[in-house]
Protein backbone atom coordinates (compact mmCIF):
# COMPACT_ATOMS: atom_id res chain seq x y z
CA UNK A 1 0.00 0.00 0.00
CA UNK A 2 1.05 3.50 -1.01
CA UNK A 3 1.84 5.80 1.66
CA UNK A 4 -0.99 8.66 2.27
CA UNK A 5 0.46 12.03 1.77
CA UNK A 6 0.01 14.37 4.23
CA UNK A 7 -1.23 17.94 3.33
CA UNK A 8 1.05 19.66 1.26
CA UNK A 9 1.07 23.31 2.51
CA UNK A 10 1.92 22.57 5.86
CA UNK A 11 4.99 20.01 4.97
CA UNK A 12 5.81 23.08 3.40
CA UNK A 13 5.71 25.11 6.23
CA UNK A 14 7.40 22.66 8.48
CA UNK A 15 10.33 22.84 6.27
CA UNK A 16 10.19 26.28 6.07
CA UNK A 17 11.31 26.60 9.85
CA UNK A 18 14.64 25.14 10.40
CA UNK A 19 17.19 22.94 8.27
CA UNK A 20 18.57 20.90 10.78
CA UNK A 21 18.38 17.26 12.00
CA UNK A 22 15.87 17.54 14.21
CA UNK A 23 13.43 19.48 12.58
CA UNK A 24 13.75 16.29 9.84
CA UNK A 25 13.17 13.95 12.38
CA UNK A 26 10.19 15.53 13.42
CA UNK A 27 8.82 15.81 10.21
CA UNK A 28 9.73 12.19 9.66
CA UNK A 29 7.41 11.19 12.77
CA UNK A 30 4.75 13.33 11.81
CA UNK A 31 4.71 11.66 8.63
CA UNK A 32 4.43 7.95 10.46
CA UNK A 33 1.83 8.95 12.83
CA UNK A 34 -0.25 10.30 9.73
CA UNK A 35 -0.37 7.10 8.30
CA UNK A 36 -2.51 5.61 11.11
CA UNK A 37 -4.30 8.57 12.01
CA UNK A 38 -5.23 10.15 8.33
CA UNK A 39 -6.65 13.23 9.63
CA UNK A 40 -5.51 16.42 8.17
CA UNK A 41 -6.89 18.71 10.70
CA UNK A 42 -4.55 16.84 13.13
CA UNK A 43 -1.59 16.73 10.93
CA UNK A 44 -2.33 20.91 10.16
CA UNK A 45 -2.21 21.09 14.56
CA UNK A 46 0.75 19.31 15.28
CA UNK A 47 2.51 21.03 12.83
CA UNK A 48 1.47 24.48 14.02
CA UNK A 49 2.09 23.17 17.55
CA UNK A 50 5.61 22.66 16.41
CA UNK A 51 6.29 25.92 14.38
CA UNK A 52 4.77 28.12 17.62
CA UNK A 53 7.18 26.16 19.62
CA UNK A 54 10.34 26.58 16.89
CA UNK A 55 9.32 30.62 16.77
CA UNK A 56 9.25 30.74 20.56
CA UNK A 57 12.55 28.99 20.67
CA UNK A 58 14.45 30.76 17.81
CA UNK A 59 12.96 34.39 19.67
CA UNK A 60 14.24 33.33 22.73
CA UNK A 61 17.71 32.73 21.44
CA UNK A 62 17.98 35.57 19.30
CA UNK A 63 16.70 38.17 20.32
CA UNK A 64 19.14 40.50 18.47
CA UNK A 65 18.05 38.73 15.37
CA UNK A 66 14.39 39.67 16.04
CA UNK A 67 15.42 43.80 16.79
CA UNK A 68 16.81 43.42 13.30
CA UNK A 69 14.48 41.92 11.96
CA UNK A 70 11.65 44.58 13.06
CA UNK A 71 14.21 46.99 12.17
CA UNK A 72 14.36 46.32 8.52
CA UNK A 73 10.36 45.69 8.54
CA UNK A 74 10.20 49.44 9.40
CA UNK A 75 12.95 50.78 7.19
CA UNK A 76 11.40 48.61 4.59
CA UNK A 77 7.61 49.75 4.65
CA UNK A 78 9.14 53.50 4.91
CA UNK A 79 11.14 52.76 1.50
CA UNK A 80 8.03 50.80 0.00
CA UNK A 81 5.70 53.54 0.72
CA UNK A 82 7.98 56.07 -0.68
CA UNK A 83 8.37 54.42 -3.97
CA UNK A 84 4.64 53.68 -3.81
CA UNK A 85 3.57 57.07 -3.51
CA UNK A 86 6.29 58.55 -5.82
CA UNK A 87 5.88 56.48 -8.73
CA UNK A 88 2.09 56.83 -8.66
CA UNK A 89 1.65 53.25 -9.26
CA UNK A 90 -1.88 53.42 -7.24
CA UNK A 91 -2.91 56.59 -8.59
CA UNK A 92 -2.84 55.31 -11.98
CA UNK A 93 -4.30 51.56 -11.45
CA UNK A 94 -7.36 54.07 -9.80
CA UNK A 95 -7.40 56.24 -13.05
CA UNK A 96 -7.23 53.79 -15.78
CA UNK A 97 -10.10 51.44 -13.40
CA UNK A 98 -11.98 54.13 -12.72
CA UNK A 99 -13.81 54.83 -16.12
CA UNK A 100 -14.14 51.17 -16.71
CA UNK A 101 -15.29 49.92 -13.04
CA UNK A 102 -17.13 53.25 -11.57
CA UNK A 103 -15.32 55.23 -8.68
CA UNK A 104 -16.02 52.95 -6.01
CA UNK A 105 -14.91 49.33 -7.10
CA UNK A 106 -11.34 51.05 -8.05
CA UNK A 107 -11.38 52.48 -4.62
CA UNK A 108 -11.65 49.05 -3.43
CA UNK A 109 -9.32 48.11 -5.90
CA UNK A 110 -6.78 50.28 -4.74
CA UNK A 111 -7.26 49.72 -0.88
CA UNK A 112 -6.08 46.20 -1.40
CA UNK A 113 -3.42 46.81 -4.10
CA UNK A 114 -1.47 50.20 -2.18
CA UNK A 115 -1.09 47.88 1.37
CA UNK A 116 -0.45 44.76 -0.42
CA UNK A 117 2.20 46.63 -2.62
CA UNK A 118 3.91 47.98 1.23
CA UNK A 119 3.68 44.98 3.33
CA UNK A 120 4.89 42.49 0.49
CA UNK A 121 8.46 43.86 -0.08
CA UNK A 122 9.04 44.25 3.17
CA UNK A 123 8.24 40.55 4.13
CA UNK A 124 10.50 39.53 1.56
CA UNK A 125 13.35 41.80 2.56
CA UNK A 126 12.94 40.39 6.19
CA UNK A 127 12.69 36.31 4.75
CA UNK A 128 16.21 37.51 2.52
CA UNK A 129 17.73 39.27 5.21
CA UNK A 130 17.70 36.61 7.93
CA UNK A 131 18.45 33.38 5.90
CA UNK A 132 18.04 30.36 8.17
CA UNK A 133 15.31 32.06 10.18
CA UNK A 134 14.05 34.05 7.64
CA UNK A 135 10.43 31.92 8.49
CA UNK A 136 10.72 32.94 12.18
CA UNK A 137 11.14 36.77 11.31
CA UNK A 138 8.98 36.66 9.09
CA UNK A 139 6.33 35.01 11.75
CA UNK A 140 7.14 38.01 13.95
CA UNK A 141 6.97 40.88 11.39
CA UNK A 142 3.34 39.66 10.39
CA UNK A 143 2.41 38.94 14.25
CA UNK A 144 3.84 42.87 15.01
CA UNK A 145 1.63 43.98 11.74
CA UNK A 146 -1.31 41.99 12.90
CA UNK A 147 -1.30 43.97 16.90
CA UNK A 148 -0.96 47.44 15.17
CA UNK A 149 -3.38 47.21 12.65
CA UNK A 150 -5.89 45.21 15.26
CA UNK A 151 -5.40 48.06 17.59
CA UNK A 152 -6.35 50.50 14.72
CA UNK A 153 -9.15 48.36 13.15
CA UNK A 154 -10.14 48.28 17.02
CA UNK A 155 -11.02 51.69 17.13
CA UNK A 156 -13.14 52.04 13.84
CA UNK A 157 -15.25 48.91 14.39
CA UNK A 158 -18.51 50.37 12.70
CA UNK A 159 -19.98 49.48 9.22
CA UNK A 160 -19.31 52.70 7.84
CA UNK A 161 -17.92 52.34 3.94
CA UNK A 162 -14.91 54.16 5.32
CA UNK A 163 -14.25 51.48 8.01
CA UNK A 164 -14.70 48.83 5.67
CA UNK A 165 -12.29 50.15 3.16
CA UNK A 166 -9.70 50.41 6.07
CA UNK A 167 -10.15 46.79 6.93
CA UNK A 168 -9.73 45.38 3.43
CA UNK A 169 -6.21 47.20 4.12
CA UNK A 170 -5.48 45.80 6.69
CA UNK A 171 -6.55 42.46 5.13
CA UNK A 172 -4.47 42.38 2.03
CA UNK A 173 -1.61 44.41 4.21
CA UNK A 174 -1.34 41.01 6.16
CA UNK A 175 -1.99 38.95 3.08
CA UNK A 176 1.15 41.31 1.47
CA UNK A 177 3.26 40.88 4.26
CA UNK A 178 3.11 37.20 4.26
CA UNK A 179 3.12 36.55 0.28
CA UNK A 180 6.37 38.68 0.42
CA UNK A 181 7.73 36.80 3.00
CA UNK A 182 7.15 33.20 2.17
CA UNK A 183 8.09 34.18 -0.97
CA UNK A 184 11.62 35.10 0.38
CA UNK A 185 11.93 31.97 2.61
CA UNK A 186 10.61 29.91 -0.27
CA UNK A 187 13.78 31.59 -2.79
CA UNK A 188 15.88 30.87 0.08
CA UNK A 189 14.91 27.31 0.60
CA UNK A 190 15.42 27.02 -3.54
CA UNK A 191 19.02 28.79 -3.63
CA UNK A 192 19.93 26.43 -0.34
CA UNK A 193 18.88 23.34 -2.33
CA UNK A 194 20.56 24.35 -5.14
CA UNK A 195 24.29 25.50 -3.53
CA UNK A 196 24.02 21.14 -2.00
CA UNK B 1 17.92 34.28 37.30
CA UNK B 2 19.13 31.53 39.18
CA UNK B 3 19.02 27.75 36.84
CA UNK B 4 16.58 25.42 37.28
CA UNK B 5 18.00 22.26 39.16
CA UNK B 6 14.67 19.83 38.92
CA UNK B 7 12.41 18.30 36.38
CA UNK B 8 9.42 19.56 35.61
CA UNK B 9 6.43 17.49 35.74
CA UNK B 10 6.40 16.06 31.86
CA UNK B 11 10.25 16.09 31.90
CA UNK B 12 9.80 13.72 34.48
CA UNK B 13 7.07 11.77 32.12
CA UNK B 14 9.57 11.92 29.26
CA UNK B 15 12.36 10.45 30.76
CA UNK B 16 10.29 7.72 32.09
CA UNK B 17 8.80 6.43 29.10
CA UNK B 18 12.45 6.51 27.41
CA UNK B 19 13.42 4.27 30.53
CA UNK B 20 10.18 2.03 29.20
CA UNK B 21 11.35 1.94 25.51
CA UNK B 22 15.00 0.87 25.82
CA UNK B 23 16.37 1.06 22.64
CA UNK B 24 13.04 2.07 20.53
CA UNK B 25 12.79 4.96 21.63
CA UNK B 26 12.35 7.54 18.99
CA UNK B 27 8.82 10.47 18.53
CA UNK B 28 6.10 8.84 17.69
CA UNK B 29 6.87 5.74 19.86
CA UNK B 30 7.04 8.28 22.84
CA UNK B 31 4.50 9.50 22.32
CA UNK B 32 2.42 6.69 22.09
CA UNK B 33 3.98 5.24 25.38
CA UNK B 34 2.90 8.31 27.30
CA UNK B 35 -0.10 8.08 25.78
CA UNK B 36 -0.96 4.70 26.73
CA UNK B 37 0.71 4.61 30.44
CA UNK B 38 -1.14 8.13 31.52
CA UNK B 39 -4.05 8.40 29.32
CA UNK B 40 -3.10 12.05 27.85
CA UNK B 41 -2.62 13.05 24.44
CA UNK B 42 1.13 14.86 23.62
CA UNK B 43 1.95 16.68 20.63
CA UNK B 44 5.24 16.10 19.21
CA UNK B 45 5.88 19.95 19.12
CA UNK B 46 6.09 19.66 22.88
CA UNK B 47 7.78 16.52 23.30
CA UNK B 48 10.75 17.79 20.79
CA UNK B 49 10.32 20.82 22.68
CA UNK B 50 11.31 18.80 26.16
CA UNK B 51 13.90 16.32 25.07
CA UNK B 52 15.85 19.27 23.10
CA UNK B 53 15.86 20.77 26.59
CA UNK B 54 16.70 17.58 28.57
CA UNK B 55 19.17 16.72 26.06
CA UNK B 56 21.25 20.47 26.60
CA UNK B 57 21.30 19.88 29.73
CA UNK B 58 22.78 16.44 29.54
CA UNK B 59 20.26 14.06 30.72
CA UNK B 60 19.55 12.74 27.16
CA UNK B 61 21.34 12.10 24.50
CA UNK B 62 20.05 11.22 21.16
CA UNK B 63 21.33 9.67 17.49
CA UNK B 64 19.98 9.50 13.83
CA UNK B 65 18.58 6.55 12.82
CA UNK B 66 17.64 4.88 9.20
CA UNK B 67 15.57 6.82 6.46
CA UNK B 68 12.80 4.53 5.89
CA UNK B 69 9.57 4.96 2.82
CA UNK B 70 6.92 4.92 5.42
CA UNK B 71 8.65 7.90 6.97
CA UNK B 72 8.85 9.69 3.83
CA UNK B 73 12.06 9.09 3.50
CA UNK B 74 13.22 10.57 6.90
CA UNK B 75 15.38 9.23 9.28
CA UNK B 76 14.34 8.32 12.96
CA UNK B 77 16.62 10.22 15.69
CA UNK B 78 16.85 8.08 18.61
CA UNK B 79 16.83 8.89 22.59
CA UNK B 80 18.57 7.38 25.69
CA UNK B 81 18.77 8.82 28.96
CA UNK B 82 21.85 9.79 30.09
CA UNK B 83 24.18 8.41 33.41
CA UNK B 84 23.13 12.26 34.65
CA UNK B 85 19.30 11.56 33.59
CA UNK B 86 19.43 8.44 35.62
CA UNK B 87 20.98 10.48 38.84
CA UNK B 88 18.60 13.19 38.24
CA UNK B 89 15.29 11.20 38.41
CA UNK B 90 16.64 9.04 41.28
CA UNK B 91 16.96 12.72 42.77
CA UNK B 92 13.18 13.38 42.11
CA UNK B 93 12.07 9.70 42.84
CA UNK B 94 13.48 10.47 46.25
CA UNK B 95 12.36 13.94 46.47
CA UNK B 96 8.55 12.75 45.66
CA UNK B 97 8.87 9.69 47.90
CA UNK B 98 9.72 11.98 50.86
CA UNK B 99 6.73 14.23 49.88
CA UNK B 100 4.39 11.05 49.26
CA UNK B 101 5.22 9.42 52.88
CA UNK B 102 2.75 9.63 55.78
CA UNK B 103 0.00 10.99 54.17
CA UNK B 104 -2.76 9.10 54.67
CA UNK B 105 -5.64 10.54 52.55
CA UNK B 106 -3.22 8.85 49.62
CA UNK B 107 -3.17 5.73 50.97
CA UNK B 108 -5.69 3.41 49.29
CA UNK B 109 -4.24 5.21 45.64
CA UNK B 110 -0.68 3.79 46.21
Amino acid sequence: MSALKPPALATWLLGLMDSDAWQDAVAGDLFEDYQQRRSSTWYWCQVLMVVAISVGKDLRHHSVLALRALAVAVLSLCLAHSLVSELGVVRRVMHMASPLLGWWPSVVIVAALEPFLICGPAGLAVALTHRKRGATMVLLYVAALFAILACLCANRAHWTPGCVVFWESAVFALAGALFGGFLGCAWEGFSRTRAI
Amino acid sequence: MAKREYLGEFEFVVILALLHLGQDAYGVEISREIERRCGRGVSLGSLYGTLERLESHRLVSSALGEATPERGGRAKRYFQVTANGLDKIRESQRALCNMWDGLKQLEVMR
